[in-house]
């Protein structure tokens, strides 16, 4: 565990600093207090406290996102446990409910803002690169989806390819348009990009022109 | 309803003490206040107002498995 030390003329305030800090909460953290000085005689002097104060070691991602889901769960009164796995980087968390069809909503609302919200509760104090990507699903509802998306993109890719012309899919969230980037990676002929901001973020499939004129396919090193 | 909007706020916000929610019961619709800190405004709102939907959108859930309706305004 890493410590830092504080000090101040209180216990509390040393741990307010220190709490400041690390950006934690004091239930994320022990505090150890190292010296306290008492004033002499009750007014000599003022007291001072040295402390010091270490985060914690975090629970695992899965562990903190299965409690999180599974608080939003009970809280909208919804009968249901979630499992997790982790597989890299990536936290997959299965509800297991009757309420499967009111979790899905309309179009896959209702999950798609369970998964919204999980994950930026569990990124929530994430920094750069460290984030933990969260993906939730129930009776099998994204799984579906994804097969539907694949073959959304493999038709969509044909009428590119016969037709020369480039397709614009309807805009989509992120993690839908993930799934036909990813879906369309490994074909030679088309090449894949989002275009517009925000909620109207589509994707657009377009031939891939001779190679030197493509854009590469950068494979991170 | 009020326990939901009141933990995914505070999970959300970095002053979470300062969260409140009032439950308004109307006639037909149940309001939900949401107050945060001036400063975390902006991490209830989100992006676009994309969190204040997906809040909206889970309360809509829970407000239908209790056969009511529930709108929240966020006040600053």
């Amino acid at each position: 565990m890493d410590w830092i030390e504080e000090e101040g003329k209180s216990i509390d305030e040393a741990i307010e600093r220190a709490l400041s800090r690390l950006r934690a909460r004091r239930e994320e953290v022990v505090v150890e207090v190292l010296e306290e000085n008492r004033p002499l005689l009750g007014f000599f002097g003022s007291a001072n406290v040295r402390i010091r104060v270490g985060r914690t070691p975090t629970t695992s991602a899965v562990q903190r996102a299965v409690e999180i889901l599974e608080a939003l769960l009970q809280r909208m009164g919804v009968n249901g446990t979630a499992q997790g796995q982790e597989e890299n980087g990536t936290v997959s968390l299965k509800i297991l409910s009757s309420d499967g069809g009111l979790l899905i909503g309309r179009h896959g609302e209702t999950i798609d803002a369970l998964q919204y919200l999980v994950n930026r509760i569990v990124n929530r104090r994430a920094v750069g690169g460290e984030r933990t990507r969260v993906v939730i699903d129930t009776a099998e509802y994204r799984e579906r989806r994804i097969e539907r998306l694949q073959s959304l993109a493999r038709k969509a890719a044909q009428e590119v390819k016969s037709s020369g012309k480039a397709v614009t899919l309807a805009p989509m969230s992120s993690w839908d348009r993930r799934v036909i980037h990813l879906s369309l990676k490994n074909d030679r002929f088309v090449e894949t990009f989002s275009t517009g901001d925000g909620d109207h973020r589509q994707v657009m499939i377009a031939l891939l022109r001779r190679r030197e004129e493509a854009a590469p396919e950068l494979p991170n090193p | 309803m009020k326990e939901l909007i009141l933990y995914i706020a505070r999970a959300l916000v970095d002053n979470p003490e300062e969260v409140s929610v009032m439950e308004v019961e109307g006639e037909k619709t149940t309001v939900i206040e949401l107050r945060v800190a001036q400063e975390d405004l902006g991490k209830v709102i989100g992006r676009q107002g994309r969190t204040a939907r997906a809040m909206r959108t889970i309360l809509n859930a829970a407000a239908t498995k209790l056969r009511k309706r529930a709108v929240l305004e966020i006040l600053e």
